[in-house]
């Protein structure tokens, strides 16, 4: 794997050259490496995922040194067992919005150090029984059960499928003209529960879902994780360096 | 049971003892703790920049502009992409790379009647009647920093928000609201704090934002308010 992971980054090294910023005519920007042009698309890789723009929506192109390409500088110079430097790496990366990077970071200093409390804080795990485990089971731990991409408890959980399981049963009623009984609710129920398995499977994609709500500030994306980005696997999963 | 609550319930126990407040007299001192009626009327534009803080790997840079007469860009920054969603008092258009749209769209409903929302730079509490708002005290609140007065505001669009109003600074520490969330009704609750003075006008300076009973939380620290900068108009639309 870390033969792989080091021809990936070798093979990364000339993408690393060009930094661009690309401003939309429509008033967003993408910022990282430009990947390839074609006279239709320009793909660009912003670090956690790579972007197909349509050139017929890119205002201008200006090429500069990107933060992600400082990211992979000062990656380069850290150490791997350098836990300090991977520490500091990651909270700079964090502080500009360089996700992936600061996950990325924040793991090499794992590596290094699997008890370190910034870099497991980092990563989002959390101490249960004096030991560090995932956030999601942290969570866990706490008694919150995961349905559709929330960490909920386990009465708001049942209330759900119970208010659910009714509507299912009321439309029918009303259909059907008929009338309702508990047994029907029951079954329900478990039709309910049958139908969150399915909801879970698509966990990962609406785990961000859940506060699309800004109100305090003002609009804000629906959608906030770096698998919004990535239509191709996460660069993420990959050192985009090989420390020395 | 800790200190803070014993001391949030004696405070409330002070507080119900004492002639409850008017809705007019709280808000007058709600006005008067931002700065006064005069210190917010001379805002005619504000920017601010942050971050928003949603857990591990998710930190991104925020920036938002406010200007007379009800208008709204905020700008999300994070992972290489920029979003940006405008409100030009009439209409929304965002370009949100991380919902997949490169190009100018239309605001979401919800996010278009949130924006116009937050438009407004004094808030719902200034002027309510004008706005067509109504205003009702419901209560106090035992909150952890302390009593509070709990307002209900009707807003003019219909949507209701509850308003919860320090007892002693005068300040909006909490705000609630309903909303169906798959079908489901969800209580949301922002808590404001961190309050400091710009140019004699008070901000909250942390946001925190998520669902009642839920472990999750969207944080925004406010790291800086520039009052009046002079902000083009065409900041508040987007082409299409």
């Amino acid at each position: 794997m870390r033969a792989l992971a080091f021809g990936l980054a070798i093979a990364m090294l000339p993408l690393a050259a060009g930094a661009d910023t690309i401003f939309l005519k429509s008033g967003g920007e993408l910022s990282g490496r430009i990947v390839s042009r074609t006279a239709a698309t320009v793909e660009i890789d912003v670090g956690g995922g790579q972007i197909g723009v349509a050139t017929s929506t890119i205002l201008r192109i200006e090429e500069g040194r990107s933060t992600l390409h400082e990211y992979q500088d000062r990656a380069g110079r850290i150490a791997p067992g350098d836990v300090e430097g991977w520490v500091a790496l990651a909270a700079w990366a964090s502080s500009i919005g360089l996700g992936a990077q600061a996950t990325e970071a924040y793991h090499r200093a794992l590596h290094a150090a699997p008890n370190d409390p910034r870099a497991n804080a980092g990563v989002g795990n959390v101490q249960v029984g004096g030991r560090w485990v995932t956030e999601d089971e942290g969570y866990r731990a706490q008694g919150y059960v995961r349905f559709e991409g929330e960490w909920i408890s386990p009465a708001e959980h049942e209330a759900i499928l119970r208010e659910r399981a009714l509507e299912v049963q009321q439309e029918r009623v009303h259909q059907a003209e008929a009338k309702a009984h508990e047994a029907q609710v029951r079954a329900e129920e478990a039709e309910a529960r049958l139908a969150e398995a399915e909801a879970q499977k698509a966990d990962a994609q609406a785990a961000s879902e859940g506060l699309p709500l800004w109100y305090g500030w003002g609009a804000g994306p629906v959608s906030w994780s770096n698998d919004s980005i990535a239509r191709q696997p996460m660069v993420q999963q990959h050192p985009l360096v090989t420390p020395r | 049971m800790g200190t803070r609550f014993l001391v949030a319930v004696g405070a409330l126990l002070l507080t119900a003892a004492a002639p409850a407040p008017t809705v007019d007299e709280i808000v007058a001192r709600n006005v008067a703790a931002r700065g006064g009626k005069p210190a917010l009327s001379a805002v005619r534009t504000v920017r601010m920049t942050g971050r928003a803080l949603g857990g591990p790997g998710r930190e991104a840079i925020v920036r938002r502009e406010v200007a007379r007469p009800g208008r709204i860009r905020t700008e999300f920054v994070f992972q290489g992409t920029t979003g940006v969603y405008v409100w030009d008092g009439t209409t929304g258009s965002r370009v949100s790379p991380l919902d997949g749209s490169l190009e100018a769209e239309p605001l979401p409903a919800e996010a278009a009647a949130l924006s116009a929302e937050q438009a407004d730079l004094d808030g719902p509490l200034v002027d309510w009647r004008s706005k067509g708002h109504s205003v009702e005290l419901v209560g106090s609140a035992a909150l952890p920093g302390g009593a509070a007065h709990e307002l209900k505001v009707t807003l003019e669009t219909g949507v209701v928000r509850r308003l919860f109003v320090d007892a002693a600074t005068g300040q909006v520490v909490k705000t609630t609201s309903t909303r169906t969330v798959r079908g489901h009704e969800t209580e949301f609750e922002t808590l404001y704090g961190d309050y400091r003075e710009t140019g004699g006008v008070s901000f909250p300076r942390s946001i925190e934002i998520g669902a009642r009973g839920r472990p999750q939380r969207m944080r925004i620290v406010v790291e800086s308010v520039e009052l009046n900068p002079k902000i083009d108009d065409a900041r508040f639309a987007l082409p299409r």
